[in-house]
This record gives C-alpha cells, structure tokens and sequence, in this order.
C-alpha cells in the first residue's frame, strides 16, 4: 500500500469500517511509515473534535408551540385551497422563511469615476429604444470591487413555483430541472419523496440575498404529473368566429417545474428596472434610482460573471417605461394592428388586411410576432376568450394557450419556442410550446406586481430571461430567471 | 399523554389528533434542531430549518410504514428537508480552495498552543467552520458525528452508495483539517506576537 492510499483510509480506519484484508495492508504500512502515523494521529485529533462540537443544543424554549402554529397555519391554508375550486394557481403564496430572508437585496456603494461613457453608449445600443434622456451629467463609474461583501457578491437563487397550487406532500418534489443548482446535478435525499420549503416563519437574522422556495412539483413524479393531467385546461366556449378561423387547437399542461431566479438588483430602499442584456448576455442593463437626482434614473450595468456593478450614467432619464413589442413583422413587411375589437395584419401600406382574431368586443389586446414570422402571440383581455392565443399570421388559426394571459407584457425567445407574459395581475409566466397541441405552461413568480407593465427580456440563447418585479409590492427590482427545458 | 410509543402516536395524528403530533415534536425536538443547528451554526437559521422538517413530516405522515421503526423515517424525511434548503443556498463562486484557507476568526490563543484544539472557542471554530462546508460534505459529518451513525446508516438516510459517503467524509475532514492546521499556525503567529 502507498501512502497516498493510506491516507485516504485513515479516517475510515479509525471508524472501524475497513474490511479485514485492506486494514491489514494499512496496519502493514503504517508500522514503517512515519508520515501515516502522523496523518492518523492528525485524524484522531479530528475526530476527537468533531465529537465535541458535534453536540447536541437544545432548542428553544417554546419550539413545540412554533412548530405546532405551523401546523395550524398549514391546515387552514389547506382548508382555504380546498374550499375554494379554481382550476388555475391561486395567487397569494404565503411567505416564505427563505423569501424573507431573501429581501435584502444588494446594496451599491457610491464610488465615482469617468470611465463609463463608452460602457454607456453601449448600453444604449443593448436598449435599442431608450426610453427620453432627460439629463445625462454627473458620468458614474466601476464601483469599487473591495467593498462588496460576499453576500453581495454572491447572487441569490429564487426558486418559485409554477403553478401556485397549494400542493400536496407527493406533489413537492422538485422536477429534475431544479436539481441543477450550480451547473451540475445534484444529488436529492429521498425518503420524504420530496424536498419543498412550504410557508414559513421567521427572521430576517443575517440580513443578506438568502435563497426562497416554494414548493415545486416535479414532471417526473408519477403523482405530480398525474396531478398535472388534472390540471390541464379546457378550451372555453369561444364566442362565434367570425373569419376564416378553422381551428381552434393548443392544450396547455400546467407542467409544475422550478423556475431559478437570481436577484440581479433587489434593494428595499431603490427602484430597479427595465433590464437589458448586452451583446454577448454577459452584462445586464438596468435603471434604478440609486445614485440618481430625484424623480431621476441612473443607468446601470451588473456583470453577472463576477457580479460587479457600475453606474453607466447618472440621472439619464425621468421616464423608464416597458417597451411594447414590435407591431411590425419580423421581415418588415407585415404589421399588426387592432380595430373594432379584432386583431389585423396588413401590408405596411394597410393592404391585403386580414383579422387574425374573431371579433371580440369589449376585448383589449397585446401582441407579438413570433420570431420566424409565421405566427403571432395574442394576449386577449376583458371577454370570456381572456387569455393568451397563438394565431397564425396568415390568419388560417386562432388558438387558445391559457386562460392564464390578459396581460400587456409578451416576449417571445429569440428561438421562438418559449413565450413570457403576463396575465391581468401581471403575473409572468412563460409558455414552451411543445408541439401545436401542446404548450407548457411556467408560473415564473409567485404573485403578481401591480404596478403595470413589467419588462421581459429573453437572453439571445433563449435560456434565460430577465425581467422587473415587486415582490411583495415593495420595490421593483430585477432578476433573473433560467427557464427549464 | 400517557407515554406512547412513536407508531401509537402517529397512528393518533392520522386521526387527527394534533396534539399526539405535539407529543411528538416535544420528544424529538432535540434531535431535530440539533441536526438544523449543526448545519447551519445559526439559531435562527436552525429553528426556521427545524420547523420545516417537522412541518414537512407532519405532512408526509401518511407515508410511514407503521412496521418500521419511526425515529430513523423521521429523521431521514428531516435530513432531507434540511439538505435540500442547504443545497438551495446559493453558491460562492470563490474556489472551495480559497474559503478553506481562509480563516477569519483566530481564537485568542489564552492557552499553551498544544491545547488550542481543546479550547471552547475552537470548538466554536470547528462549528463554524463545519457548517461553511458544502451541504454535501457536512451533512454526512453532521449525521455522523451527532447521531453517531455509521457509514451504511448515512447512506441510506442520503440514498447514495456506502462508497460516496466513505469518499464525502474523507474529503470533508480533509478541508476541515486545512483549516484547522491555518488556525494553529495563526494561532502560534498570534503567541510569538505576544
């Protein structure tokens, strides 16, 4: 035996779980080899610490009572999700332990430098469409790296749940998406069948980024998926189709898997929003009244490789408003428009006009080019059709997504496989699309954020998307999502 | 309460009987804060974690079989509560390396060099240091110093080969020993200060 095996054996050793033949081949060594003999030593010493600090503690006083209000708070919510029979996710999730634990965000230190115009107008380019410049004095600068704390540092991972259902214990199992926590697979404890944090209590005690869970259901539980079967969607009474719509197709699955969010800018005390990615996805753009004048938006980038943060520019603008998607098709020749309650495509110039939509009277719309053109992304509110639709751009189909839509914000992925929007509570969900029948649907937050229309920025590989959300009702903030496949 | 055992216990939760399910949070309460505790080495922290655990058997009960013993159910559906917050926990990007040579609390060395390890702070050091190591070393760790399990028992509370666990405690005593060889060679720089 060589040292370097024995000295893997050592603490194995010393816990008596060595077979016969191999302890005899490592006593054998260990009677001529000095270093080995230290290395044992060294391990006992271990050992005799770890089990003196390795105690048992007792815990607090009135433990058993927390633990049994709990219990109690989960009985009533379960009561609560029984009384009430609505097929879609119910909205108010309870709190987290983790989520609070999760509001402080990251705080930026003010540190000044001139170095930023060159990275301010790229970022301009990254926007495309900025929103009106107002003032654009007092450049900022690369913040200084030494001042951020670990924490600070280190991004938060949100998981939240995608359906919002109250689950049930065989349904909490995460999908195998969410077993990937920093790139690669990661083991999962059974026994309990599952792994979920469900509402908690508790405090704020390190006052850092600190993850949130909510429940998840996984695809690969048999029970989950059964479950999600339940949850499919019918198609709803449409109102009569008025133009040559001869299908009405697509079935959503609410397929329960965890979405990772990564706070990229999440500050109780600042406003963060509009997130952008630069060219190569690896920088994120965002305003945020942080080291800005009042009633004022500085323009600010995060590296998300070694999460340093800079101020581009100071007071760039007043007014940071969600850009609409655009009306005109992706090969220009083709545009969208709304009239009398119907949905249009048309030639620039206004002619071949065909409805895309039946006629929806009290209906108010948003929408959005698929990116390869052949369809369009309908966001249906105010009709017994609310939802969101795919039509096809020759007019030929009119299908139902979800129910789940309404909403004014739509963004598809560069890949034209997977669609973010948001339904009348400005939820965000996503939607893969699977094939024409079938449509995954991805609950990305937990609640709703009611102060209109929020932001959806897909990254160029479609795997990720970035968007602005007040969790809570407090402050926007941005963050970021990576969408299982 | 009479005293009950576990399975007449859950037996009387599953009828609805809450406090029998209080009787037993009140008898394993100990164990369970003590295995959140030690993986976390915060008291907030830990009692967050252990009302998870308990809240998470409270609702998979009825997934006991009653023929098994049911402290090692328990605790295994506790461990796995608390593994996967930990596992959720975002993670540093700074090389295991890096956090494993740094050592930011150096106990007072009040005591000749060759007791630090006796000392209560580094005990406190090893707590620390212990619960700043990935979920994936420390859970074994933990389980098998608190509870004193042996190697196949944490393999099948962590449902992976008895050879992963052999490998996980191995590496995990070896990154805590670096640090701890870095706090004795702080601690002497600190007494050949003084």
């Amino acid at each position: 035996m060589k040292c370097q095996e024995a000295k893997q054996l050592v603490f194995t050793y010393l816990d008596g779980c060595l077979d016969s033949q191999v302890e005899s081949e490592f006593l054998t060594h260990l009677s001529h080899c000095t270093s080995c003999q230290n290395e044992l030593e060294s391990a006992r010493k271990l050992n005799s610490l770890l089990a003196k600090s390795c105690t048992i503690v007792q815990p607090p006083a009135d433990f058993v009572s927390q633990v049994m209000g709990r219990i109690e708070e989960f009985e009533k919510s379960k009561q609560t999700a029984q009384a009430k029979v609505i097929p879609m996710p119910t909205r108010a999730k309870p709190k987290t332990v983790l989520e609070k634990l999760s509001q402080n965000g990251f705080r930026f230190t003010k540190v000044a430098s001139v170095a930023a115009l060159v990275a301010a107008l790229g970022a301009f380019v990254a926007f495309g469409k900025l929103p009106e410049i107002t003032k654009m004095a007092d450049l900022g600068g690369k913040r200084n790296e030494s001042s951020l704390t670990e924490q600070e540092k280190q991004p938060a991972t949100v998981l939240a749940d995608n359906t919002g259902q109250k689950l049930t214990p065989e349904q909490t199992k995460p999908g195998p998406d969410s077993e990937q926590v920093d790139g690669e697979p990661v083991e999962q404890l059974p026994g309990s069948n599952e792994e979920s944090l469900p509402e908690q209590t508790g405090a704020d005690a390190n006052n850092e980024t600190k993850p949130v869970e909510i429940p998840s259901t996984s695809k690969g539980n048999p029970k989950a998926e059964e479950q999600a079967g339940h949850q499919e969607e019918t198609i709803p009474d449409l109102p009569r189709l008025d133009g040559p719509f001869r299908q009405v197709t697509g079935i959503t699955s609410v397929v329960a898997k965890s979405v990772s969010l990564t706070p990229i800018s999440q500050d109780s005390n600042y406003v963060s929003l509009k997130p952008a990615w630069d060219e190569r996805s690896r920088r994120v753009y965002y305003f945020s009244n942080q080291e800005a004048s009042e009633g004022y938006y500085s323009l600010w980038v995060k590296d998300l490789k070694d999460s340093t943060v800079e101020v581009v520019a100071r007071n760039v603008t007043k007014n940071v408003n969600a850009d609409k998607p655009s009306t005109k098709s992706p090969d220009g020749k083709y545009m969208l428009y709304q009239e009398d309650g119907q949905v249009f495509v048309s030639r620039l110039d206004g002619s071949e006009a065909r409805p895309l939509t039946p006629k929806l009277e009290s209906a108010s719309f948003a929408y959005a080019w698929r990116p390869d053109g052949t369809s369009v992304a309908i966001s249906v509110k105010g009709t017994e059709s609310q939802g969101l639709w795919l039509a096809d751009a020759g007019g030929n189909s009119w299908s139902f997504i979800t129910a789940n839509g309404g909403g004014t914000s739509l963004s598809w992925s560069p890949d034209g496989r997977k669609i973010a929007f948001t339904d009348t509570d400005n939820m965000i969900y996503v939607g893969i699309l699977v094939d024409e029948n079938k449509t995954n649907l991805l609950m990305v937050v937990p609640e709703g954020d009611k102060q209109g229309d929020v932001t959806l920025a897909w990254s160029p590989d479609s795997q990720k998307l970035l968007f602005d959300w007040a969790k809570d009702g407090s402050n926007r903030g941005v963050y970021l999502a990576t969408i299982p496949q | 309460m009479e005293v009950l055992a576990d399975e007449a216990l859950v037996k009387l939760c599953l009828e609805g009987d809450r406090a029998a399910f209080a009787e037993i949070v009140k008898r394993y309460q100990k164990q369970i804060f003590s295995l959140a505790y030690r993986l976390t080495n915060q008291v907030e922290d830990a009692q967050d974690l252990a009302q998870e655990a308990f809240l998470k058997i409270y609702q998979v009960l009825d997934k006991y079989d009653t023929s098994r013993p049911f402290f090692p159910w328990m605790y295994k559906v506790a461990a796995n509560v608390c593994y996967t917050a930990l596992r959720k926990k975002p993670q540093e990007e700074v090389p295991l390396e890096k956090v494993i040579e740094f050592a930011p609390t150096i106990p007072q060395a009040a005591t000749q060099p060759e007791d630090y390890t006796e000392t209560k702070e580094v005990q406190r050091f090893v707590q620390q240091a212990l619960a700043e190591l990935p979920e994936k070393y420390k859970v074994p760790l933990v389980l098998r110093y608190l509870e004193d399990m042996t190697y196949q028992q944490i393999a099948e509370v962590m449902d992976l080969p008895v050879t992963t666990i052999e490998t996980r405690l191995f590496r995990g005593k070896s990154l805590l020993q670096k640090r701890l060889i870095n706090l004795e060679r702080g601690v002497k720089r600190e007494m050949s200060r003084s």
